[in-house]
């Protein structure tokens, strides 16, 4: 067997992919039959897992044992605010049809063509070694293959030469057929996901054939391992310190790669045909993340265990099949391989070519405008040539890179410099998306920076040996300074390489972002484009984007959309607007503001918005709107949010304050009302002593004759009315005074047992005469307490007057001690309270009101008088029914 | 024969002085502590006069001035409401029941056995 027989497979192979692709392209093939859109954009996500994550993680893990995790677990941790980042670019792109990160960030920052240039060189460079990564897997399959059957070198370089040919050809099948880059390419979504089956299946196959069947089990890998270290055979990989920070690095720019990787740009956010798709991925992706990493461990030990270092163990998954001469699982794992390598070099050379010929391309022409008829460079042509060229370049590019540099360095090494390399535009596009005062110039500064620092931090170190000026500055720092080392800059070398260059060259990075945005001002573009950016999600767009002022004849226009869509399709595309908005088509008319936004957006859409910005110049007659006239706007619109808020909040204030002077209102009637009664029942409580007073008075007075015993009798209730009224005012008084406040309590330390017994004896005359039983349940002999003595005492006067009252045999005196106080209760064998007049019994002049008691000797103010002092004390009083019949009246006092 | 009066009160103290005063005005006095007591006795005796107290607590006065006024045996009989209850509402309700007369609490003994004296004349 040579390799021929793989290349073969792959051209087959290929066909397959191709057929596929065209199939579904054509619509003669419905994968919606199969596999739910949804499922097929989880699948192309996976495009993520590339040859690095097929041969690199076994490689990986047999050195680093679970090293290799954190490039999934970042993309895995951090999904969801990976998804809510995509749903608000996905917004912006679908609004303003943009097909790649450099257009994106480009338009961001106010259609800035510099930053839209920089931005694709320095894709060009982060990217391309990845690229190279893929062939140089690739090249290590042909190797690993024909090393294992016929030990004669054949010139792999050759093979992998082919392998780029074949590559750039269906790269350019795929992607760049059409001039709208902003179309679907639901052909290419499908191969990828295709490809993205076929090597986890392919993946997961090896896996079970390596732990079942070359070994008995998983287990029994690891026993053999175990042995093996015993035996010090092998080392063991799982001995590496787990280094936390490193592993989060690794995390955070995985992360931000998911973001800021072109491919993934493409098949997230171009590719996207509905928003609700995020939904599946984000449960779906980190599953399929999860599966193709499950049998990484058993693999690189098994690797271990049976190959030892004879073989590099980047290539383990391919020689456990060739190794037992299992020609089909060969190919199969080869074709995953196959697949996780050119799924991602395909995506990846469409977006950067994209890039390309958008920002470098394009632009050069139309500005030094080589696009026109006479000169007979067709438009159309040259958007999709300079699409191929760039397709071409790029993979001819990476091949040469992984001929001349990659050789060294293993597949790991390479993919994490390339995501630290895309994680420097992190600041530039989630800080623009977020922070709507994010300037260009900081844009730039900040990408200039990161690229720096990863250059130095980085690169530098891993190109020791090349000449001896570099090795002295990896040795001795740049220009000889100290604190510049490559790998300890500013004297920091307390972490491992890749760590440090992420941790300056980001944080150098967002450090110039954020600076050089608060001391720059955005331009009149820029400000249009950033409100329109970071506001996406709110509903009222501003309309700022048509402020603009172009003056552009509909002919004019109707010319530029021929020239870049073709004479039949530019004209429909003009005229069904036209039709559609029932606007009468007239040449020579000014074409209509949403026109030329929607005109925009569709030129945006095949040549990029740079190019699009400056074709619309060539035939617009420009008056550019001030600095002055959009901040006007801008104000305005702000002023117009402010104030309606403003509005809000005073009309909700003032709608509170209307409710609190109706609730103050109600409780001033209220209080007036009870005022009112009051004094009302007061009066009459004393109109009618003073009846009875001068009724008997008139009658002495009258009768002068009067027998000796009937003046006496008559005197005496004089006496005991005057008495009555005195108690009354007194109790009136009273009640104002503590309902005021004015009353200061004289705390004393006083035994409740003794006031008891005291109480008790001015009462004894009376228990006796009613025939009143007295009963005391008190626990201890002494309950001290701190109270005002009098009030107390007037308290339980109170209550023992009440019960006295209705009680028909017996009076009982309970104390209950509950934690740091004591529950008093006074209970009685009357006639009870009624449920709901529980909470009134405590009101003034309650018994008054009540018709149905018998009208009682006392004020009708000795309950409302004996809350009023109880709530003095802090405590609370209530009434209870006693069983059978009876109240229990009980208050609470804090002990010492 | 002397006319009839009926006191109707539920505070003895006030019940203690009018019965005297009455008494020796010469009229024949039966004395109520309550409602109900009053409805009692006006079963079989038609006073001339009702003095009437209005708060009490089991039947009030406005009641038993309204059963009086309903039935045709008690025509003769002139109600007085002796009441605390001053408000110009409780005075004209008690005169609307159909009251003849009606004194405000405190009031004074010797004016008022003038005015039963006038209502008795009139009648």
């Amino acid at each position: 067997m040579s390799s021929s027989i793989l290349l073969v497979c792959a051209t087959i192979y290929f066909a397959i992919l191709f057929f596929i692709a065209s199939s579904v392209n054509k619509d003669r093939f419905r994968i919606s039959r199969i596999i739910s859109p949804a499922n097929v954009y989880v699948l192309s996500l996976a495009v993520y897992c590339t040859a690095w994550t097929f041969f690199g993680s076994v490689g990986n893990a047999s050195k680093t044992g679970i090293g290799f995790l954190p490039v999934y677990l970042g993309p895995t941790i951090f999904f969801p605010l990976i998804i809510i980042v995509w749903l608000k670019i996905l917004r912006i792109c679908k609004e303003y049809r943009i097909t790649n990160i450099a257009d994106f960030i480009s338009s961001r920052y106010g259609h800035s063509n510099y930053l839209g240039v920089l931005v694709t060189i320095f894709y060009i460079i982060g990217i391309i070694p990845y690229i190279s990564l893929q062939l140089k897997a690739i090249g290590l399959c042909l190797i690993t293959f024909t090393n294992y059957n016929a030990p004669s070198k054949i010139n792999v370089n050759d093979s992998v030469f082919y392998f780029s040919l074949i590559l750039i050809v269906f790269t350019i099948l795929y992607g760049a057929r059409n001039i709208d880059a902003s179309e679907k390419h639901k052909g290419l979504i499908a191969a990828i996901s295709f490809e993205s089956i076929v090597k986890l299946f392919g993946f997961i196959l090896v896996g079970l054939y390596v732990s079942f069947y070359i070994f008995s089990s998983p287990f029994d890998i690891f026993s053999q391992y175990q042995t093996a270290q015993l035996t010090n055979v092998l080392p063991n990989i799982f001995q590496n310190q787990f280094n936390g920070v490193s592993w989060l690095f690794v995390m955070i720019i995985s992360a931000l790669s998911m973001i800021l990787l072109p491919r993934q740009f493409q098949v997230a956010i171009v590719e996207n045909t509905n928003e609700s798709h995020l939904n599946k991925a984000l449960w779906m992706f980190p599953l399929y993340l999860f599966l193709i990493n499950i049998f990484v461990i058993p693999i690189a030990i098994g690797g271990l265990l049976k190959f030892g270092n004879h073989i590099d163990p980047d290539t383990f998954v391919l020689a456990f099949p060739i190794s037992t001469g299992n020609l089909w699982l060969t190919l199969i794992v080869f074709l995953g391989g196959l697949s996780a390598a050119t799924g991602m070099v395909i995506v990846e050379t469409i977006s950067l070519s994209t890039m390309l010929s958008n920002n470098l391309v394009i632009p050069t022409f139309i500005s030094k405008k080589l696009i026109s008829e006479d000169r007979g460079i067709n438009p159309q042509s040259l958007v999709v040539l300079s699409r191929r060229f760039g397709i071409t370049i790029i993979i001819i590019g990476a091949y040469f890179f992984e001929k001349y540099v990659a050789e060294k360095v293993s597949l790991i090494s390479i993919g994490l410099i390339s995501f630290a390399a895309v994680s420097q535009l992190a600041p530039a596009l989630i800080g623009g998306l977020y922070w709507r005062k994010a300037t260009k110039k900081a844009a730039s500064a900040s990408i200039l920076v990161g690229f720096f620092v990863w250059l130095f931090t980085l690169i530098f170190p891993t190109l020791d040996g090349f000449s001896p000026e570099i090795t002295s500055i990896i040795k001795n720092g740049l220009f000889g300074i100290e604190w510049l080392k490559p790998t300890s800059l500013f004297y920091f070398s307390d972490l491992d390489k890749l760590s440090h260059g992420i941790f300056w060259s980001l944080l150098l990075n967002i450090i110039t972002f954020v600076g050089v945005s608060i001391y720059t001002e955005r331009d009149t573009e820029e400000i249009i484009q950033s409100e329109a950016f970071v506001k996406i999600h709110s509903n009222n767009k501003s309309q700022i984007a048509t402020l603009i002022k172009n003056e552009i004849i509909v002919k004019d226009l109707m010319y530029i959309f021929k020239v870049f869509f073709g004479e039949e399709r530019g004209e429909n595309l003009i005229k069904n607007y036209f039709t559609k908005n029932n606007i009468p088509y007239i040449e020579k008319a000014l074409t209509p503001p949403l026109l030329v936004n929607y005109s925009e957006k569709l030129l945006a859409g095949a040549i990029g918005p740079i190019a699009t910005k400056m074709v619309i110049a060539n035939i617009a007659n420009q008056q550019p709107i001030s600095m002055n006239e959009v901040l006007d706007i801008l104000k305005e619109n702000q002023q117009t949010i402010q104030l309606n808020k403003e509005l809000k909040k005073k009309s909700a204030e003032l709608g509170k304050a209307t409710e609190e002077l109706k609730l103050a209102n109600e409780q001033l009637t209220l209080l007036d009302e009870q005022k009112d009664e009051f004094l009302y029942t007061v009066t009459h409580e004393l109109r009618t002593p003073l009846t009875s007073i001068r009724a008997l008075s008139e009658v002495l007075f009258d009768n002068p004759d009067l027998g000796e015993t009937e003046r006496e009798k008559y005197l005496g209730v004089i006496i005991k009315e005057t008495e009555r009224m005195t108690h009354l005012i007194t109790q009136v008084l009273n009640l104002e005074k503590y309902d005021s406040g004015k009353q200061q309590l004289n705390l004393k330390t006083c035994d409740l047992v003794a006031m008891i017994t005291e109480i008790e004896q001015s009462f004894s005359t009376i228990l006796k005469n009613k025939n009143i039983a007295f009963e005391k349940i008190i626990p201890n002999n002494m309950f001290l307490a701190r109270i005002d003595k009098e009030l107390i005492e007037q308290l339980l006067y109170n209550l023992f007057s009440n019960a006295i009252k209705f009680s028909k045999s017996k009076i009982t005196i309970r104390f209950i001690e509950n934690y740091n106080e004591v529950i008093i209760s006074v209970i009685d064998d009357g006639v009870g309270i009624q449920d709901n007049q529980k909470g009134l019994i405590f009101d003034k002049f309650y018994q008054i009101k009540n018709k149905k008691l018998q009208k009682p000797d006392g004020s009708g103010l000795g309950l409302a008088i004996s809350k009023k002092i109880i709530e003095l004390h802090n405590r609370k009083i209530w009434v209870e029914n006693n069983t059978p019949n009876g109240a229990i009246f009980s208050f609470s006092l804090e002990l010492i | 024969m002397p006319y009839k009066i009926l006191i109707v009160d539920d505070d003895p103290h006030i019940l203690m002085p009018l019965e005297f005063i009455m008494l020796k005005s010469g009229y024949e006095v039966l004395i109520a502590r309550n409602g109900t007591e009053a409805l009692s006795i006006i079963a079989d005796f038609i006073p001339h006069i009702v003095l009437l107290d209005i708060m009490m607590p089991d039947v009030d006065g406005y009641d038993i001035c309204t059963y009086i006024k309903k039935q045709e045996k008690y025509d003769q009989t002139k109600v007085v409401f002796m009441s605390a209850k001053t408000s110009e509402e409780d005075i004209k309700k008690g005169y609307d029941l159909g009251a003849s007369l009606y004194i405000s609490k405190p009031f004074s003994t010797r004016i008022l056995t003038k005015q039963i004296e006038t209502l008795l004349a009139e009648a």
